[in-house]
């Protein structure tokens, strides 16, 4: 005699949420990878930005008044002026170090607009001297000093643009978490949304399992189940199209020269991601679980 | 403790409309047999939903197993069903299962081992002439296959209190006969059985107490006056 392996008692396979329910999961997942790789790349960027508005002050010496000299001459008064400001500045308290950027490393950071080494050293380009503060460290006093020394020397204050943009930066990403979390709860949503649907559908088969003594945590269990698989199943569709696209766009910006934060380096991300997954299907489980729980209590 | 149910002065009504219940006062011994008669709509489902917990009272008093059924808290209701067979009128199959599935199905809400499931669900199958349609679905049986199958799962778990309402009623007489002997077997075994039924044959045949519900309430026929 033969005998089937044992059936679900609900026949949830055949609903329509069987069917929506993981495209429906499968998007989410799709955005919820994105949001996240966005927010990681978005926060390591943030993160070098503060840690570059504490060393982010430089002082412009121009050739002012010496166009009329020959480039070895400009530079020679140039070099002059640059190390008078330094003498004057380095006792300010507060200022962890100062350098001037060698002329080597400003042709070379200008090479890509100016052309070769030898043609730089021709232009009168001013000066860099790069400035590291301390926390505490008062601006007026430099701007003060500076202005004595060099007048014709310029005072560049970075933090106050990379606080903006860092200020601008920390709103994407707190809107960014924001996204993380709408799309989780929207994902919730359609869980219930789908078990509320399975409830209506098998109303009459849910009330002959209460009467003939199922308890109720035995007919969510069922529920819980169906929609934990949908829900895994449509999470595993959204990783197998989010992780190529997310590895894809790290290749090539890689290849562009971005810095890639460690919590996005492999195996790390791919843990990360493929938690995506598990997090939604556990939380299907228990949202698919609840609710019917809560529609079963309102039975006698 | 003697009594399985006991009903005093209980009343039904639906929302505010008139008592399709009134002072119904009675009590089914423990081992007792029963046949409920009544005209359609007398409220013989009502009766039964209140009895197999499907329905509480608007008034009076209904103690079930000695338990009020007001009281009894949530949690301790599925067990209290477990004990309670009910052959519905309209057989209430689950249509996506197998004959055998249908039946195994209050054994299987109870926790019971597979094994047993297998040995027992077949076992009485064959007694009531379905060994053959063991993984049918419902909806290629007759009628009175389906009512089998239905009568079957309510006795599978030979529950404490079982509950008909009109289980011979697509099935030909022999078969008619043959329900009602499974039924006599489990009521020698300790079953309380209350039957509504219209089948005045079978009433006479086996001779078990006779009550009618009859203007909201229920008329002892084995102690009133004969016309």
């Amino acid at each position: 005699m033969a005998f089937r392996s044992r059936p679900s008692h609900l026949p949830l396979e055949n609903d329509s949420s069987s069917r929506f329910l993981p495209s429906i999961v499968a998007l989410m997942v799709v955005l919820l990878t994105f949001s996240i790789v966005g927010l990681a790349l978005l926060h390591n960027t943030v993160g070098r930005w503060a840690t570059q508005i504490d060393g982010s002050l430089t002082i412009q010496v121009p050739p002012t008044g010496l166009s009329q000299l020959d480039p070895k001459e400009r530079e020679a008064a140039l070099e002059d002026r640059v190390q008078t400001i330094i003498a004057a500045v380095s006792g300010q308290p507060g200022i962890v170090r100062i350098a001037e950027l060698s002329p080597d490393k400003m042709a070379e950071l200008l090479e890509p607009w100016l052309g070769p080494n030898e043609m730089i050293s021709d232009l009168p380009i001013p000066r860099i001297i790069e400035i590291t503060p301390s926390s505490g460290f008062d601006f007026s006093v430099l701007e003060a000093t500076v202005s004595k020394t060099a007048p014709e020397a310029v005072l560049d204050d970075h933090r106050i643009w990379l606080e903006r943009i860092s200020d601008v930066a920390v709103s994407v990403e707190m809107a960014l978490v924001t996204l993380i979390g709408v799309l989780f709860a929207a994902t919730i949503l359609s869980v219930f949304f789908a078990t509320r649907s399975g409830l209506s559908i098998h109303k009459s088969i849910i009330e002959l399992l209460h009467l003939i003594g199922a308890p109720d945590g035995y007919i969510a269990g069922q529920f819980a189940r169906h929609t934990m698989r949908l829900a895994f199943f449509g999470s595993l569709i959204g990783i197998a199209i989010a992780l190529p696209v997310s590895l894809l766009i790290g290749y090539l910006g890689l290849r562009a020269g971005w810095q890639i934060p460690a919590t996005l380096h492999l195996p790390l991300f791919l843990i990360l991601v493929l938690l995506v997954p598990v997090a939604i299907s556990t939380a299907a489980w228990l949202t698919a679980k609840r609710t019917v729980l809560n529609v079963l209590r309102r039975m006698l | 403790m003697n009594d399985v149910v006991s009903f005093r002065n209980v009343g039904v009504r639906y929302e505010s409309g008139p008592e399709v219940l009134r002072e119904l006062n009675f009590s089914l011994k423990r081992g007792s047999f029963h046949f409920l008669t009544g005209a359609s709509g007398a409220g013989k489902s009502t009766l039964m939903r209140l009895l197999y917990l499907a329905l509480r009272q608007t008034r009076g008093e209904i103690s079930i197993f000695g338990r009020d059924n007001i009281r009894i808290p949530r949690d301790e209701l599925p067990a209290i069903r477990r004990k309670i067979g009910v052959v519905f009128q309209d057989f209430r199959l689950i249509n996506h299962l197998s004959t055998f599935e249908n039946v195994a199905l209050p054994l299987r809400v109870a926790g019971v081992e597979d094994l047993q499931i297998r040995k027992n669900v077949t076992e009485l199958l064959e007694w009531v002439g379905l060994g053959d349609q063991i993984n049918a679905i419902p909806s290629r049986l007759s009628g009175g296959q389906q009512q089998r199958v239905a009568i079957a799962r309510a006795v599978i778990s030979r529950p404490a209190l079982l509950l008909a309402d009109e289980p011979t009623g697509n099935v030909d007489d022999r078969i008619a006969m043959r329900l009602l002997y499974l039924f006599e077997e489990l009521n020698k075994l300790g079953t309380t059985v209350l039957i509504a039924t219209h089948n005045r044959h079978l009433i006479r045949r086996f001779g078990h107490k006779h009550w009618l519900l009859e203007g909201g309430t229920i008329h002892d026929l084995d102690h009133r006056p004969q016309a």
